[in-house]
């Protein structure tokens, strides 16, 4: 089965490599480009097409990360789904602050590929991808 | 991973940004203590080092990340 990810992020060169990443890995990605865009794309979403995970960054006009998570947390007419923070916020206590807001996962931006795959990997719970990417991010072979 | 046109969506944004950052650094001198305006700096800013790291251009992240720190002190 395909997985579906929502990557929110306000820079489009972000966007971008994030969803040429997740791409390569095999699955869907779909994009938003502030927490309020992508309320909207969920709340249209077709129930068999719902998204799978969220890759998002903090920083962003009119909705930031923090407030989208706790919206998204909120909602009880969609299925809840992971949520990976990315962010160039490299303080313990923005990682902190992104699970108290209802997030799974934290990475620095810029994220490696691997390391952005395998995190996404294990929130979606695609063994086959996770081991590859570890497999990558070691220099083991699959 | 393809990188070319990431750069040139690297290249395209950028241009954006900066485009973006002296039309703001003109409306803060003319309305300095608008905050709204100064964030809105601040984040443009902030963009552009973000796509920087993307690539590992090192000397523009510094001198981006120098003025973030700066607007980051004014704000």
């Amino acid at each position: 089965m395909g997985r579906n990810i929502l990557v929110i992020d306000d820079a489009a060169t972000v966007r971008m490599y994030h969803r040429k990443m997740l791409n390569d890995a095999g699955w869907q990605v779909e994009e938003a480009i502030n927490g309020v865009e992508a309320l909207e794309r969920i709340a249209s979403q077709p129930p068999d097409q719902a998204f799978d995970l969220y890759v998002c960054d903090i920083n962003m006009p009119k909705m930031d990360g923090y407030t989208f998570v706790r919206e998204l947390r909120r909602l009880d007419t969609v299925p809840q789904a992971p949520v990976l923070m990315v962010s160039t916020e490299a303080q313990m206590h923005d990682a902190s602050a992104a699970q108290d807001a209802g997030a799974n996962a934290y990475l620095i931006k810029p994220a490696r590929p691997a390391e952005l795959v395998l995190t996404a990997a294990l929130l979606l719970g695609d063994g086959q991808v996770a081991r590859k990417a570890a497999a990558a991010a070691t220099g083991a072979q699959a | 991973m393809n990188t070319t046109d990431l750069l040139s969506q690297f290249i395209a944004e950028a241009r954006e940004c900066l485009e973006h950052i002296g039309r703001r650094l003109l409306d803060v001198e003319r309305s300095p203590t608008d905050a709204g305006l100064l964030n809105d700096l601040f984040r443009q800013v902030h963009t552009l080092k973000g796509n920087c790291g993307l690539f590992d251009f090192k000397a523009l992240e510094r001198v981006v990340h120098a003025g973030e720190d700066l607007l980051d002190k004014v704000r």
